[in-house]
């Protein structure tokens, strides 16, 4: 007998909760899908208001997955953590092809397309920063975590405090630090 | 840097950024002590506070949704591509975009398949343009005609088809309320086509309702002939075996051959042809499916016995008329 998707998904938070560092690798792929499936229908309908999507992506996405009456807090900030680093591997993924697209010569019959704007990049190199975290992340694991969740995952300060069970002021001090060792890392790069 | 200096580190710029600019450099100063790499550490960070201000504060995802959505966006009205104006999007699905567009050479109409996704793989470009030239040999009066495709310069594949404006299989039939005779005689034609390009070892791969178009004119066109399998041999993103995009597809039609991910062969397209014509005939699925899970979907084809037409129809006929009822006791004799 087959199980729903938010069957799964409920029971392999909880399987994590408890410490099953398995149940994270084959809840990857299923938030992986429903993040892009929700991300396409959020531009779609072109929503103007763009700061808000970020958030709202991973609460939908969580909302969509998984069954709320089975579940705890725990559960679910465990799912913000895994949502975050989806997020992170899609948005590093991609930056990393659209720049191999940029260099690789393709067989193009096509040049008319050249008008068509690109979509609209953040100001930072985000394959630069993603190789900058991961330096950051050895000496300092929770603050990296920190700008997984801040940045890639769109969380805000409270509910970081809630998956990293660390006080709110302590994640805006790992934030204000954590920004300023990555920008200096982007910045001696660059130089 | 040991684990304990980067603690001391963040420790001392933490504090410092908390208290006022006066009292820093005192307090940095008192921090450090005579630890020069210490003092160094903090301050190269310390310095570039103004700098980081803004930075990374804009979530990555809130300047970029299309990131995670994929490379796809939108042609616009009146744009060109190639020979092509873009007139209108017609149609959107999970993997690709089809817009109406004029042939500006050829003074026509034509659909274009905009796929959301790059594969512009130098292995890929060869396939597509191998398959391309056989698709494009395909000329059936009920195969809506490939003309051609290219990749823009994003790299991402379109197809040109030939524009069919007309109304889904299912849709046409119940709207209609079509007797069953007359279903059973698009189903036919729908069948020929199939056979024809099967003659010509062209398999479809996704045979689906919204696949098999009727025109004003009451004929029907299959679209999308072998487009799946242009798109099958390389995964949409690399490194992620979850993402097929033969998973993306509506697997519901699917020949249990197919969702298992083995070899299809021409025998695949009638099994999802019969899917097709139960579901047509009996208003269900053969299986029964909680819910759109693939994963669950391809359980029940490959697990289920599907329960016979004759026993889903009971009762799909009652609202017509006593004269397609009796059809439908001749077909159920037949």
């Amino acid at each position: 007998m087959g199980t729903r998707a938010s069957d799964d998904v409920t029971q392999l938070l909880k399987e994590w909760s408890a410490g099953d560092s398995n149940a994270a690798a084959k809840l990857m792929p299923l938030v992986y899908e429903e993040l892009r499936r929700l991300a396409r229908s959020y531009v779609a309908r072109e929503r103007a208001d763009h700061t808000l999507q970020a958030t709202a992506l991973v609460h939908e996405t969580y909302l969509r997955l998984a069954d709320q009456t089975q579940l705890n807090w725990k559960d679910r900030v465990h799912f913000y953590g895994i949502a975050a680093r989806v997020m992170r591997r899609i948005l590093v993924e991609h930056a990393r092809a659209h720049r191999s697209t940029k260099r690789g010569g393709l067989a193009q019959k096509i040049s008319l397309e050249e008008a068509r704007e690109l979509p609209a990049e953040t100001d930072v190199d985000l394959l630069k920063l993603d190789s900058a975290l991961e330096s950051f992340a050895k000496d300092y694991p929770r603050k990296s975590e920190v700008v997984e969740l801040k940045f890639f995952g769109g969380l805000d300060a409270r509910e970081i405090a809630e998956v990293l069970q660390v006080s709110e002021k302590t994640v805006l001090r790992d934030w204000n630090f954590a920004k300023l060792w990555l920008c200096r890392a982007l910045t001696q790069d660059a130089a | 840097m040991n684990a304990e200096a980067a603690e001391r580190v963040a420790e001392i710029v933490e504090q410092t950024l908390e208290l006022p600019t006066v009292e820093r450099q005192k307090y940095v100063t008192a921090a450090c002590g005579e630890d020069v790499d210490l003092r160094r550490e903090v301050e190269s960070l310390l310095a570039l506070e103004h700098r980081a201000r803004d930075f990374i504060e804009q979530p990555a995802l809130a300047a970029a949704p299309e990131f995670i959505a994929g490379p796809g966006s939108a042609l616009k009205p009146g744009e060109n591509l190639d020979d092509y104006k873009i007139i209108s999007l017609i149609g959107e699905g999970g993997m690709s975009e089809v817009y109406l567009a004029d042939d500006m050479k050829l003074r026509r109409k034509v659909a274009i398949k905009l796929l959301k996704f790059g594969l512009s793989t130098a292995s890929f470009i060869r396939h597509f343009q191998q398959e391309e030239w056989i698709l494009a040999g395909l000329v059936h009066p009920n195969i809506a005609q490939l003309y051609g495709g290219a990749l823009t310069a994003k790299g991402l594949p379109y197809f040109v088809m030939e524009y069919v404006d007309g109304v889904r299989l299912d849709d046409y039939c119940r709207e209609r309320q079509l007797p069953i005779i007359q279903q059973l005689k698009l189903f036919r034609k729908i069948a020929a086509a199939v056979s024809y390009a099967h003659q010509r070892l062209i398999i479809h791969r996704d045979i689906k309702p919204a696949n098999i178009l009727i025109t004003k004119e009451g004929e029907p066109k299959l679209l999308d002939f072998g487009i799946a399998k242009l798109l099958d041999p390389e995964r949409s993103m690399a490194g992620d075996q979850t993402m097929t995009l033969a998973a993306a597809m509506t697997p519901e039609y699917a020949s249990p051959e197919q969702v298992r991910g083995e070899t299809m062969t021409t025998a695949s397209d009638v099994y999802s042809l019969g899917v097709v014509l139960y579901e047509l005939l009996t208003g269900q699925r053969p299986y029964r499916i909680k819910d759109r899970n693939p994963a669950e979907i391809a359980r029940a084809i490959t697990e289920q016995e599907p329960a016979r037409p004759s026993t889903g129809c009971q009762g799909r006929w009652k609202f017509q008329t006593p004269n397609s009822e009796s059809q439908t006791a001749s077909w159920r004799s037949g």
